[in-house]
Parts: C-alpha cells; sequence; structure tokens
C-alpha cells in the first residue's frame, strides 16, 4: 500500500525543490541543509526498493530497517516543505507509515516473513504471536489517541461545547464555501454532537479494533469518519493512513482463513 | 531481545511522546485542532485583485501556487505579532510573481488582503463580512 502510494505521488519527490524548504526540528539538529534533487531521487528509490523487498520477503528485517530510515530522510525532506516557516504543524498522516515500519522491524516474527512456499508453511506452522498483533494495533491506536489526548488536555471537555466544532468549521466555509461545513456551523446542536462523537472516536473507539468481533465495524466507522474528514476539511488520510492500516487487516484476516484451511485439511 | 522488553518499549515511546507532547517528526503535531474556538472569533484572511479579469481575480492564490490555508496561517501569525513588515513582505513576495502576468493586468492593478469574519446567520444562511485590510499596488 505504501509502495502504490509513494509511486502515483511523484510530488513527494519534487515539491521540495519548487517552493522554498523549511527544515524539520531533526534536519535543524543534525545541520542538515536541503540535499539536491538527484540525492531526493536516490533516498525515494532506495525507499521504494526497500519496501518491495520486504514485500517479496527476503531479507526482511533488513529491509524494513533501509525502509524505516530512507523513509525518515524522504518524508522529513518533503515535510519540511510543507510545512510554512511560521507554522510548527506537520502534516500528520505520513507518520503512521514510519511507526509501523519501527514496530515491524522489532516484532520477531519479522524475520519470518517471506512470500514463497517455504514462508507459507512457516506461516501454518509457527507459534502464533498474539502479543505481536496486539502492538501493532495500538501502534495504530496511538494516532488516533493522540489527537483526542490533547484536545482534552489543552481544552478539555470545552473542546466539545459545540462552537468549537462551529470555529473550525466556519472557518473551514470561508476557505471553500462547503456546504457541509456550512451546515454544521449554522446548527449548534449538531456541531456539539460531532465534537462529542471526534472526542470518542480518538480516545476510546480505536481501543475496540483489539476485540475481534468488533474489528470490522470499528474499521467501517474509521473509514466514514476520514471520509467526513475529506469532504468537509478536504483532509487526506485516507490514502496514506487508513488504507495503510487496512491492509495489515486484511492480511490478519487472510493468515488466519490460511490458518483455519489448513486444519481443517490435518482432520 | 524478550517479548515483554518489546512490547514496553513501543508501548513507552509511542504512548510516552504523546503524554510529553513531542511535535517533531516522525512525532507528529497533536495539537492542531486542540484549542477552543468561537466561531465569533474566526477570522481568514485572502487576497483579492480589485476590478480585474475575472480569470485571475477568482482564485487568486491558487493560480500563485499558493494554499489558502498556508497563505492564511502565514498572515495571521504576523497579523497576531501586530508585525506589519512581515504582512508587507509577505504579500510583496507574491506581487513579484503577478508581475509575470503583466499583459493581462491594468498598469493601475490593485492587490487587496481582505479579512473575511463571522457576520451572523440570516435564515439559516451564514453571512460574512469582508473588509480590506490593506492594498498594494502592483506596478508602482
Amino acid at each position: 500500500m505504501v509502495i502504490i502510494h509513494l509511486t502515483v505521488n511523484p510530488f513527494y519527490i519534487t515539491l521540495p525543490y519548487e517552493l522554498p524548504t523549511n527544515q524539520i526540528t531533526l534536519f535543524q539538529f543534525f545541520n542538515i541543509e536541503k540535499w539536491s534533487l538527484i540525492t531526493n531521487k536516490i533516498i525515494y528509490i532506495i525507499l521504494v526498493v526497500s519496501l518491495v523487498v520486504t514485500a517479496i520477503g527476503y531479507r526482511v528485517r533488513l529491509a524494513i530497517f533501509v525502509s524505516m530510515v530512507s523513509y525518515l530522510l524522504f518524508m522529513g525532506n518533503y515535510l519540511g516543505t510543507a510545512k510554512s516557516p511560521h507554522m510548527s504543524y506537520v502534516w500528520h498522516s505520513q507518520n503512521l507509515i514510519w511507526y509501523l515500519l519501527f514496530t515491524l522491524f522489532l516484532l520477531p516474527s519479522s524475520s519470518k516473513i517471506q512470500l514463497n512456499r517455504r514462508g507459507v508453511q512457516n506461516l501454518l506452522k509457527r507459534e502464533s504471536y498474539y502479543w505481536e498483533e496486539v502492538v501493532v494495533v495500538l501502534t495504530i491506536c496511538a494516532a488516533y489517541f493522540g489527537s483526542g489526548y490533547s484536545k482534552l488536555s489543552t481544552s478539555g471537555l470545552e473542546w466539545a461545547n459545540g462552537y468549537t466544532m462551529q470555529g473550525y468549521m466556519l472557518q473551514r466555509y470561508i476557505y471553500s464555501g462547503n456546504p457541509l461545513a456550512g451546515l454544521i456551523v449554522s446548527d449548534l446542536s449538531l456541531a456539539k454532537l460531532l465534537s462529542w462523537i471526534t472526542l470518542a472516536l480518538e480516545t476510546i473507539i480505536p481501543f475496540c479494533l483489539l476485540v475481534p468481533y468488533l474489528r470490522w465495524v470499528t474499521l467501517l466507522v474509521f473509514f466514514f469518519l476520514h471520509l467526513g474528514i475529506k469532504l468537509i476539511m478536504d483532509i487526506d488520510f485516507i490514502y496514506s493512513h487508513f488504507l495503510v492500516y487496512l491492509t495489515f487487516f486484511l492480511a490478519i484476516a487472510i493468515e488466519k482463513y490460511l490458518l483455519y484451511k489448513s486444519r481443517r485439511q490435518l482432520k | 531481545m524478550s517479548h515483554r522488553l518489546i512490547f514496553s518499549l513501543l508501548l513507552a515511546l509511542f504512548y510516552g511522546l504523546i503524554f510529553f507532547r513531542v511535535e517533531h517528526w516522525p512525532f507528529t503535531d497533536w495539537g492542531v485542532y486542540a484549542y477552543k474556538y468561537h466561531p465569533e472569533k474566526v477570522f481568514v484572511f485572502d487576497l483579492s485583485l480589485k476590478d480585474s479579469e475575472p480569470k485571475l481575480a477568482a482564485n487568486l492564490l491558487e493560480n500563485l501556487g499558493q494554499s489558502p490555508v498556508t497563505f492564511n496561517a502565514m498572515i495571521t501569525r504576523s497579523y497576531l505579532k501586530k508585525d506589519e513588515e512581515e504582512i508587507d513582505k509577505h504579500i510583496l513576495s507574491l506581487l513579484e510573481e503577478m508581475k509575470n502576468w503583466q499583459k493581462q493586468l491594468a498598469p493601475d492593478a490593485e492587490v487587496q488582503l481582505i479579512l473575511k469574519s463571522f457576520d451572523g446567520v440570516d435564515e439559516g444562511k451564514i453571512r460574512i463580512k469582508r473588509e480590506v485590510y490593506k492594498s498594494y499596488k502592483l506596478f508602482q
């Protein structure tokens, strides 16, 4: 999914060289100046190749490590451009990918992944490390929890008084005339309801992903959350965020189906 | 490495940094929409070409390759700091770009920095107040 996202969005490579670049904090700390476009392209190629090698299942842990480092550098270079020098805001639809790469790098099962006959046999024989599945899910939950926690710690429950949601929607309405944003602005009760739903979706609901029989309903809810954010706020968390972790849950579902099938055959 | 150690390390890292509000790549800026707000305090800056060619005047910022959100953030920050020089610097850098459209614009073309704010709701329809904050002659 990450490979697809990177390859269909070439502006990630070229945008830092069309607009002024503002170094992210990490680059400032190491005095990293903007590197040349050719260097950026090389890092991009290394990133895509390492992700493909990971997907194929060859030297997985090494490939994930290379992906993790090159993603940190490549996307850090891009984000330094997307960020204005006058804002502290960091585009946060991209960091979940790095979180997941880092997590996968540390998990013991990563070295056993191989997309060939032997790998599938290993998969069917290996002990199921449930705790690994839990830690990946909790990593995904952190992306939502962080957002909800910061709202509550900064503004308390007043964040959900309806006026805050109206304020943000009004700003969006002024920018774009979005009728959905206008609808929320003109109805305080609706704004208040959406505020409480937002807080619940960010602080509590993500952890329902840990419960197998609630998992797919929760994913459906998050799909509609991100679709709503895209339609109203014009902020896209679907491609680089939602679809990436959806791939993980689909992989678990396929793995469990294969395990179920092999056990039935053994009987 | 023991399983418990990996589990604890990962959770401590991702959740600990949330509680400590570390907000630098690759750990994100959680506080984007965290602040209390009121619609009456909302204002947005926009750029407009006065009495000009409709094709250029509509979506002026997009025509200049500027995101309205980023433009507004930059101007708002300077506005709140009461730094008029910084506002002028931002706008003048955009005016330099616009000089490439010389053939399509009148010699006395004027760019206006518009302040849009909430003016009330009329029968369910939102009223937006527009005031000209500052004007700049394009070809001085």
